[in-house]
């Protein structure tokens, strides 16, 4: 199994700050491993964190404390702090943040769907049948997401027997029509739109180029029924 | 459904620090060997830092909040910024960044991560100086603060509104603070009213009570004087206090009697713990 790319883009939480996107999208050559990760916006770089996040996994989506140190390390790889202002320093030391969301196509045709954080992933089964990971509901992104941090003492869970029952989905033999990847602010708005009769997911299956996701964003956001917050999007369809 | 504003650079929110700078702060602040000038300097000193470490990205530090510090004491109230931030009341985070009166070495005592302690130095900038005299003109420090801050709702109409941490520890001396405290409360900005939060630092031997809901509880009437001034919290800051362990009630005000060094740094934290950065 492989996933055909029908449509991704990501758009800024302020269009006067096109360059400020925090999320990141990583895509393997092959279309068998997709990730996605939404930088924290109270962050000393979250921009470089979710890009090594999403790279990281996609070169390899077997993400435990050994994944996890080598991305730190690549991370403090970019920048020296003794060269950092004080403020920098203090806010390089308080770290950064990310969450990461990953889609793996095994050659066993399983699929397997890694999410720290709230991105959420949206697996259409059949017209009738769909599920999600890691959330069901709208009201779940209320909560404080786990993010995993350039401090390693922060990441302890990442290293706890449960992190792959807690954290990995299995679809094993069950039919897969597409995927719909995505970051928080949407995601909330899917499935509370859902949940209010709204057929928002079959709205955003449709969407095939930018001017349609950033024409929904901004409408739902000048109703102020979209938080205000980077948008990521990936249609991925099913193949062999 | 107000306090519900995102905070950008495009659209950021204020804080505003109302210190009480009068005589009787160079008395001993309950548990250290400090004045209650230095510690609460210190405080605010360290809020700064921590609001600026929050602003600050690896490109610089994003204009996410407007910061301002009037204190009081000696008959007047004065801008409590020196140099080239005392030109306004409120002046953009990054440029606070950028102008500390000097930045210290302190020490600062870690884990080693392997059962002991060891002593790093840390740098520690410093905006905001210990003073301590004379009366406590309250009144005129809430009527320079309102002045401020309706000229700041002006110009940021759908904004977050400010809030004011408001430090005393005595009995204003030029007046009845109440009636200006609900004036204060009254401006507004689209996203709600002015956040007005009171922390009484008194000298009584009491225990210190946390954001009360009610004012039965307070032991004088300075005390239940200021828990009246004070807003009530709006529902993410309750949220956020009682993430913190705090026994926080939903008609808790933003009033904290009798706090200690540790109660007066979680004070600040909360109280600046405005809605979400983007």
């Amino acid at each position: 199994m492989r996933f055909q790319l029908e449509f991704s883009a990501i758009l800024p939480k302020d269009d006067l700050y096109p360059l400020s996107v925090e999320d990141a999208l990583a895509i393997s050559e092959d279309g068998t491993i997709i990730a996605i990760s939404d930088g924290a916006s109270e962050s000393f770089d979250s921009q470089s964190w979710a890009r090594i996040l999403t790279d990281s996994y996609v070169a390899n989506p077997n993400v435990n404390g050994e994944w996890l140190e080598k991305a730190i390390q690549r991370y403090k790889e970019l920048r020296d702090p003794s060269q950092l202002s004080w403020s920098q320093q203090a806010a390089y030391e308080r770290g950064s943040f990310a969450t990461l969301l990953g889609l793996r196509a095994h050659t066993d045709g399983q699929v397997s769907c890694l999410s720290v954080g709230d991105c959420l992933a949206i697996f259409v089964h059949t017209s009738a049948h769909h599920t999600s990971w890691r959330y069901s509901w709208a009201r779940e992104f209320q909560e404080r997401p786990m993010l995993l941090s350039t401090q390693a003492g922060l990441n302890e869970f990442v290293c706890q027997s449960d992190f792959d029952s807690r954290h990995i989905t299995w679809l094993i033999r069950e039919p897969l029509s597409h995927v719909l990847l995505m970051s928080d602010a949407l995601a909330e708005w899917c499935l509370r739109s859902e949940e209010e009769g709204i057929p928002a997911r079959s709205r955003l299956s449709a969407i095939r180029s930018q001017e349609e996701l950033a024409s929904l964003v901004d409408h739902e956001r000048a109703r102020r029924n979209m938080r205000v917050d980077d948008v990521t999007l990936i249609n991925l369809g099913v193949g062999n | 459904m107000p306090y519900t504003a995102e905070i950008s650079r495009s659209s950021p929110t204020a804080f505003l620090f109302l210190v009480d700078q009068s005589g009787s702060m160079s008395d001993k602040f309950s548990g250290t060997e400090k004045s209650k000038a230095e510690q609460v300097s210190d405080v605010i000193n360290r809020t700064l830092m921590t609001l600026i470490t929050r602003c600050t990205k690896s490109e610089g530090t994003r204009n996410y909040f407007d910061i301002g510090v009037i204190g009081y004491g000696n008959d007047q109230a004065m801008n409590g910024f020196h140099g080239a931030l005392s030109a306004s009341v409120f002046n953009p985070i990054s440029e606070v960044e950028a102008n500390p009166l000097r930045v210290e070495d302190r020490e600062k005592k870690m884990d080693d991560g392997a059962g002991g302690i060891i002593t790093n130095t840390v740098k520690f900038p410093v905006w905001f100086e210990p003073k301590a005299n004379g009366g406590t003109p309250m009144c005129a420090a809430l009527t320079q603060a309102a002045e401020a801050l309706v000229a700041w709702c002006d110009t940021h109409p759908d904004s977050y509104p400010p809030t004011i941490m408001h430090i005393t520890d005595g009995e204003s001396t030029d007046g009845d603070p109440e009636e200006l405290a609900n004036q204060l409360r009254q401006i507004r900005t689209n996203d709600g009213e002015v956040l007005l939060f009171n922390c009484h630092i008194s000298s009584l031997n009491a225990n210190a009570i946390q954001f009360p809901a009610g004012e039965a509880g307070l032991p004088d009437s300075y005390a239940k004087l200021l828990f009246r001034m004070s807003s009530r919290l709006p529902d993410h800051i309750i949220k956020y206090a009682q993430g913190k362990g705090i026994a926080v009630g939903m008609e808790a005000r933003g009033f904290t009697f009798n706090a200690e060094a540790v109660e007066l740094v979680e004070f600040l934290d909360i109280g600046t713990r405005a809605s979400q950065l983007r």
